[in-house]
């Protein structure tokens, strides 16, 4: 009996999910003002697999980022190793992301317009984080925003100051989901042939039943460079 | 592209390649299709024609181009053809249902709908939930009448003008006072530039709204501030051209549930509907197009004379067109905005509102839940299905504790059960309606929208004047077939 219960015990030691960009390959290069569908797969001990529906489609985010030059790759894949996606991660559990994308207007406004509209301050933040909490409409659209109840104060605070923060970045993208789709941007000048998008896909386990290892969830990540090839 | 290796993926996109020129559209059996008579014509000139997505649009396009002796397949990415048409049964007791998805057509309007429903013989059933709506204003639900007595009209802060007009008119009616002697200026319905409004394209509505006298109070609730005069006024024009009101009361749904008509579309299309079947990326020329696609996650290919893309602009956005569109045909598809809802089902085991001599049919003016009514009442039962469409990531009970807190009744509601369908989360349908162009913009979409470019046709809810859907969606899909007929 107690050969078997300490067997079962060593078991609760959660796995790292294991994180694949499978499209676009490693290597492909890119293209001006081009259409480039990706598709990631998840795959972890505990949560299950994305090629069986098992890992919540909302969870899985990539982040696409173009570089100038290949100097400035190496400096962002070292910022970019202590970026935290906590706050994106839960704005795309809950329902953030139906209506709010990066780049693009949903139905919402794209959280670079807001970034654009909004300063990074005390004040911006609170008002901000009001809105999203007790809902909104008039501001952007006639559409309402509906109110958030279900989410803390302080968690909404963490996402509007993620926002303010990350969403100004036009040469940064982030998308939830195993596939999609992002547009590269048109020509740039001042390149050489040298210019970069950075591919970096991100799930966080949702741990394993009783834990043992003190950890929340595990991270699992991958990224692709694709260089430019025109 | 999964976990194939580039090499097996060209081999089979090649193999793919083959099968698709050797494969002939026209011989596949059309299964329980040949049972039902399509009159199919001898075309002079068959055209092969791939149509993008299986909505209504799509559904309803195909069948057109299949009766007018053209060969057709529709390739959708889902795994159900439809598209946000839909109602479901499952889970719902004694054989009530709820559409999920489209609500209801109008009389006058949706000619061509109501010309399918004569075609296949489907029933219309009157839909009396725009007739004695209770609405919730300041906290305060009002009656019809109530909504038509001077006192109350003054109380709001109406100015005399309005208080006259709408004891005379209905609530919904307002906005006629201002722009009904705007309206017929536009002589065709799909052209509303050169009628000497162009400039109303720059300012937003609620200006003509100031313009013509409105009060505050009239203006708070026509809204208008983030909506060019011009669509807005063509929008009216539209309606007013085809004899419809504004907000037209007497509304009509099928009998069954609205998704009987893409059903029956689908049915006459037999096995030319390929579902499961996303599409991947579309090549275009001046003779013709190759649509890259999956089926059964097998990358394959298939050419045709003309693609129609009746797949709602975000989603083709994602899918690469080789070329690329120009930018001015890139600006639409990126920047044509929709709206999105969730449609909660209340199932409830009586007509509880009727203790309290009350109507069903509520706007209810919460965050939560926007409005009310009464469903699929032809199904023989005491139970009764209510309706309601709030906002996405709104979980079904909390909606209904929503309704529950301004439901102005005493009587105890019997709703034993609330479901949802949430269109906001859906992977392959998420929007519903086109919205407005932003302000100085028309130009920019408009008609452009509506414009094939070479071999490439669009279709669909967004392709119309009008972004009423299945009249949107049905009226594009017979426009683009007689198109690509007649080319």
């Amino acid at each position: 009996m107690v050969l078997c219960f300490s067997a079962a015990f060593s078991q609760t030691v959660n796995k790292s999910p294991k994180v694949t960009i499978t499209a676009p390959l490693a290597g492909a290069g890119f293209k001006w003002d081009t259409v480039i569908p990706y598709a990631i797969s998840v795959s972890d001990a505990e949560d299950g697999n994305s090629e069986y529906d098992e890992i919540s489609n909302n969870e899985v985010l990539l982040t696409v980022k173009y570089l100038p030059d290949s100097p400035s790759l190496k400096k962002y894949l070292l910022e970019s190793s202590t970026q935290s996606y906590e706050p994106l991660i839960r704005m795309a559990t809950s329902t953030c992301l139906n209506c709010h994308a990066s780049g693009s207007k949903l139905i919402g406004p794209s959280f670079d317009l807001i970034a654009q509209r909004y300063p990074y301050n005390v004040q911006t933040i609170d008002a901000l984080s009001k809105k999203v909490f007790g809902g909104s409409s008039g501001t952007w659209s006639d559409i309402p925003m509906p109110p958030h109840p279900q989410l803390k104060i302080d968690e909404i605070k963490e996402m509007v100051k993620w926002i303010l923060k990350n969403g100004a970045d036009p040469d940064r993208q982030f998308v939830a989901g195993i596939a999609g789709a992002f547009r590269t941007r048109q020509r740039s000048v001042d390149t050489s042939g040298k210019s970069v998008y950075v591919l970096t896909a991100t799930y966080t386990d949702h741990g394993s039943k009783g834990s043992t290892d003190g950890s929340g969830g595990k991270l699992g990540k991958h990224t692709v460079v694709l260089r430019n090839k025109e | 592209m999964g976990n194939f290796k580039r090499r097996d993926f060209i081999k089979n996109t090649m193999m793919a390649g083959v099968g698709a020129s050797v494969l002939k559209v026209d011989s596949l059996k059309a299964g329980e299709a040949d049972e039902v008579a399509t009159v199919i014509q001898k075309s002079a000139s068959p055209k092969k024609v791939i149509v993008g997505g299986a909505g209504i649009g799509g559904l309803c396009c195909a069948y057109e181009l299949m009766k007018k002796g053209h060969e057709v397949v529709v390739l959708e990415a889902s795994g159900r053809h439809g598209g946000h048409v839909f109602t479901v049964h499952d889970g719902l007791s004694d054989g009530l249902y709820g559409d999920f998805g489209q609500e209801h057509i109008t009389k006058p309007g949706y000619d061509k709908y109501w010309g399918y429903i004569k075609e296949f013989n489907l029933t219309a059933l009157p839909y009396p939930r725009r007739k004695n709506i209770l609405r919730r204003i300041n906290n305060k639900f009002y009656t019809e009448d109530m909504l038509k007595d001077p006192v109350v009209l003054k109380q709001f802060g109406f100015n005399e003008r309005e208080v006259k007009y709408l004891t005379i008119n209905p609530w919904w009616n307002l906005e006629s006072l201002f722009v009904n002697h705007y309206l017929d200026k536009f002589r065709d319905e799909y052209e509303p530039f050169g009628i000497g409004y162009d400039e109303f394209d720059k300012i937003p509505m609620v200006d003509i709204y100031k313009k013509e006298g409105a009060s505050e109070t009239a203006l708070n609730f026509l809204g208008g501030k983030n909506v060019s005069a011009l669509f807005s006024l063509w929008m009216s024009a539209i309606l007013k051209i085809r004899g419809v009101d504004p907000f037209p009361v007497e509304v009509f749904r099928l009998k069954d549930g609205n998704q009987m008509l893409p059903n029956t579309f689908a049915k006459r299309l037999g096995s030319r509907v390929w579902l499961n079947s996303p599409i991947t990326s579309i090549h275009h020329n001046d003779k013709g197009v190759t649509v890259h696609y999956k089926q059964h996650n097998e990358p394959k290919e298939m050419s045709a004379d003309y693609f129609v893309n009746c797949i709602p602009l975000p989603a083709l956005k994602n899918i690469p067109i080789v070329p690329a569109l120009p930018p001015e045909r890139q600006f639409i598809v990126d920047n044509i905005a929709y709206d999105s809802y969730q449609r909660f089902v209340f199932q409830a085991n009586s007509k509880f509102w009727l203790e309290d001599k009350l109507s069903i049919n509520m706007e209810l003016d919460h965050p939560d839940l926007w409005s009310v009514w009464q469903s699929a009442d032809e199904v023989d039962t005491h139970r009764v299905i209510i309706l309601g469409t709030g906002p996405g990531g709104i979980s079904p009970q909390r909606a209904l504790a929503a309704f529950r807190e301004v439901y102005p009744g005493k009587a105890k509601d019997t709703i034993e059960q609330a479901v949802s369908r949430d269109w906001t989360k859906e992977t392959f349908s998420p929007t519903c309606e086109r919205l407005p162009f932003p302000i100085g913009e028309l130009h920019k979409f408009w008609p452009n929208l509506m414009k094939p470019h070479g071999r490439i046709h669009f279709a669909g809810a967004y392709a119309d004047n009008l972004n009423w859907g299945t009249e949107a969606a049905t009226r594009s899909a017979n426009r683009v077939a007689n198109e690509i007929d007649k080319s």
